[in-house]
């Protein structure tokens, strides 16, 4: 009996299994790529935590560098190459979803997530320790002082580059799917929404920027695989890869600032402060996030023309970046008080702060007299990771929240839950801005990014960060894992009455299961909005 | 449309392009700057030998022309030192000035892209090196004596934290 139960439950998660890797429609894609977020946020945290340890060891010798910067390259490859395009576009995918627009071409956004996947991992599985920007010619190097692949040498090295080729290519092509599909399928007399304005239009940036990272990759193939003929110019390589490494900060917050427009207006009870302001600002964010490259390499011999260039562009960025503050913040100051109680609230709204709080220390980068002091230091390590921490990863939490919703309708966050999943999210976000800010001082101070031994002025500063990254982490597992548990207990046949919930279409491998959660639901009510659902 | 909404509406697009007038207006100062030489932003600190004063870069291409095989000279009360930097770390690691001396190091990296990072009571220096190219660092050392400890800021390698080098200010 025992065993035919867990037999038949095996079978059932199986076919759950199969229906979410082979999605047949928009929302089915969106929780595919969302998954998949989570699945590289969870190896990267793994590894951050890893060299945590042996940031705060005050021993270390160079005997820890091949074990450390694997750790170091799997947290930056995970994160960039893994995390930060999966993310990127399950927002956006959602974004599309909201917006009654969806994908067409399903099967071929379905196989271009396997393969980027898949070869990410293959490339992963040879113990890359070149760093995440993999900077030439360390990154082709294989001798006796340093092997940029602990696995792979040789001529399986290109191989492992021709995998990262497949990465990011797939990632660009999805990316120019979506574009194309939001197109087709855009209904000439509805306008698409903010969200989706904002998913599409930094889509597009993806897909032409991302080949920059394909082309700096077949380079390294090429050199590698036909070295008397192909050479590496290290200053040109990292100007190629900088045209995607800059944009790519992006790809995430960009999106995500449409999901800030649509989801604070109604958090705040009235409608967005200016949509014009919003719709044109996309000009500047794509225009300035594709033209800045060169603000990563001031420290570099880069001629004073091209780096005059950077004020411009930057320039262009910060105005639109601080118009989003000011559109969301007078919207929110202007409304009719805003329900930081509503976990989904409180998400967006601590996504904006930590926009402003992470952003601000940006802002003196692009100064060359100031950037020199910082440069390479765990100032800049502290900005971008307390944006992702907050912006980043708080704001795709409430995407998450709101697609748990929209996937069984009868999800309902009751007040135990509610509560736990505040306090998960300030639990999470308090502790990680103390890092943030903690890192930003150590690196004021001196201490280089990437460095396992250091002077022993920052070893407090080293403890302080991983005791309050130690601190943080179960905040997010708190949060994540509230939703979920309500999610699961919404799949469970309905016998009470549904009280509320947000009215939308449900993956079709929900659907076609034909029992329980939504279906109970469905069966009985009849949802408000479209045909499909979508209000 | 009403007449407080027709405000409302060129209010928006008039912000959004008094924005960017704001942003034009302070990229052509900066370029003024630059160009007539009253600002320093684009140029002191950066790697090029073009972003040295100008007794600097007469030291260098002096040293350039006539130190061959030296590793250091004094020019002009400008001491100019040949270094290199790979694997085994920075050549020389060990640099002797006197307080208040203006110092330029000529920075080569011939095996992977490295960099130099010093930090003194009265500012940062900050520069990436890149094999084939030539970097360019330029400083006056502290007025009092002491000791001044330089790094690689830029990871190359599994022991690239060990790579330090010693400035010693008399």
């Amino acid at each position: 009996m025992g065993t035919r139960l867990i037999q038949e439950a095996i079978k059932e998660f199986l076919l759950k299994a199969k229906g979410v890797a082979k999605p047949k429609d928009t929302l089915g894609l969106t929780w595919l790529y969302m998954l998949g977020s989570i699945a590289w946020l969870i190896t990267l945290g793994t590894a951050a935590m890893n060299m945590r340890t042996y940031l705060v060891y005050n021993s270390n010798s160079p005997a820890v560098g091949p074990v450390y910067y694997t750790a170091l390259t799997i947290h930056g490859w995970s994160a960039m190459l893994g995390l930060v395009p999966d993310a990127a576009l399950a927002v956006i995918l959602y974004s599309i979803y909201k917006s009654n627009l969806s994908v067409v071409h399903v099967r071929a956004v379905t196989s271009l997530f396997w393969i980027a996947n898949i070869s990410l991992a293959l490339a992963l599985f040879g113990g890359p320790d070149m760093g995440w920007y993999m900077y030439p010619p360390l990154a082709i190097t294989d001798n006796a002082a340093f092997q940029a692949f602990r696995l792979y040498h040789g001529a399986v090295m290109g191989l492992a580059y021709l995998f990262l080729a497949f990465n990011s290519a797939a990632g660009a092509a999805a990316s120019l799917i979506l574009v194309v599909d939001s197109y087709l399928t855009k209904k000439k007399e509805e306008k698409v929404n903010i969200f989706a304005a904002y998913g599409i239009a930094f889509a597009l940036v993806i897909g032409v920027t991302l080949p920059a990272l394909t082309a700096a990759e077949l380079w390294y193939v090429l050199a590698i695989w036909l070295p008397s003929i192909v050479k590496v110019n290290p200053l040109l390589w990292v100007i190629l890869f900088w045209f995607y490494g800059h944009p790519v900060v992006y790809y995430v917050p960009f999106p995500l600032f449409g999901a800030l427009y649509y989801y604070i207006p109604i958090y705040a009870r009235r409608s967005l402060f200016s949509e014009k302001w919003a719709r044109l600002n996309i000009f500047l964010l794509a225009i300035g996030s594709m033209l800045i490259w060169v603000h990563h390499l001031q420290t570099f011999p880069l001629p004073t023309d091209l780096r005059a260039w950077i004020t411009v562009s930057t320039l262009v960025l910060a105005s639109g970046s601080g118009l989003t503050v000011l559109n969301l913040g007078l919207t929110i100051l202007t409304g009719k008080g805003y329900n930081y109680k509503d976990p989904l609230g409180m998400t967006f709204l601590i996504a904006l702060i930590g926009f402003i709080i992470g952003g601000v220390q940006a802002l003196p980068l692009p100064i060359n007299l100031i950037n020199g002091v910082v440069h390479n230091t765990y100032y800049v390590v502290g900005h971008f990771h307390l944006v992702i921490w907050t912006l980043i990863l708080v704001g795709f939490t409430g995407v998450f929240l709101d697609l748990l919703k929209t996937s069984r309708p009868n999800v309902e966050y009751g007040r135990k839950s509610r509560n736990l999943m505040l306090a998960g999210i300030l639990l999470w976000t308090v502790p990680f801005v103390g890092v943030g800010y903690t890192m930003t001082i150590a690196g004021y101070l001196g201490l280089l990014r990437r460095v396992i031994a250091y002077p022993p002025m920052f070893t407090d500063y080293m403890q302080l960060m991983s005791f309050l990254a130690e601190i943080g982490i179960p905040g997010l597992v708190l949060t994540i894992s509230t939703a979920i548990a309500e999610y699961v207990r919404a799949g469970t046949p309905v016998k009470d009455k549904v009280t509320s919930f947000s009215p939308s279409q449900p993956p079709s491998f929900m659907i076609e299961r034909g029992k329980g959660g939504i279906n109970a639901v469905r069966s009985n009510l009849r949802l408000n909005g479209d045909k499909n659902g979508r209000s | 449309m009403s007449f407080s909404e027709k405000i409302k509406e060129h209010a928006e697009v008039a912000w959004f392009v008094v924005m960017l007038i704001l942003v034009g207006v302070f990229v052509a100062w900066n370029i003024v700057g630059v160009t007539n030489g009253s600002s320093t932003s684009y140029r002191y600190g950066l790697p090029l030998k073009s972003g040295m004063p100008a007794d600097a870069q007469n030291a260098v291409s002096y040293f350039q022309a006539h130190a061959k095989g030296k590793q250091e000279e004094v020019i002009n009360g400008m001491l100019v030192v040949n270094m290199s930097v790979g694997f085994n770390g920075f050549n020389p690691d060990l640099v002797v000035a006197n307080t208040s001396e203006p110092v330029v190091i000529i920075l080569h990296s011939q095996q992977v892209i490295t960099g130099f990072f010093m930090r003194f009571p009265d500012g940062v220096v900050n520069v990436n090196a890149v094999p084939g190219y030539i970097s360019y660092i330029y400083f006056v050392t502290p007025s009092s004596p002491g000791n001044f400890t330089w790094r690689d800021p830029e990871y190359a390698g599994y022991n690239f934290s060990y790579w330090t080098g010693t400035l010693e200010v008399k």
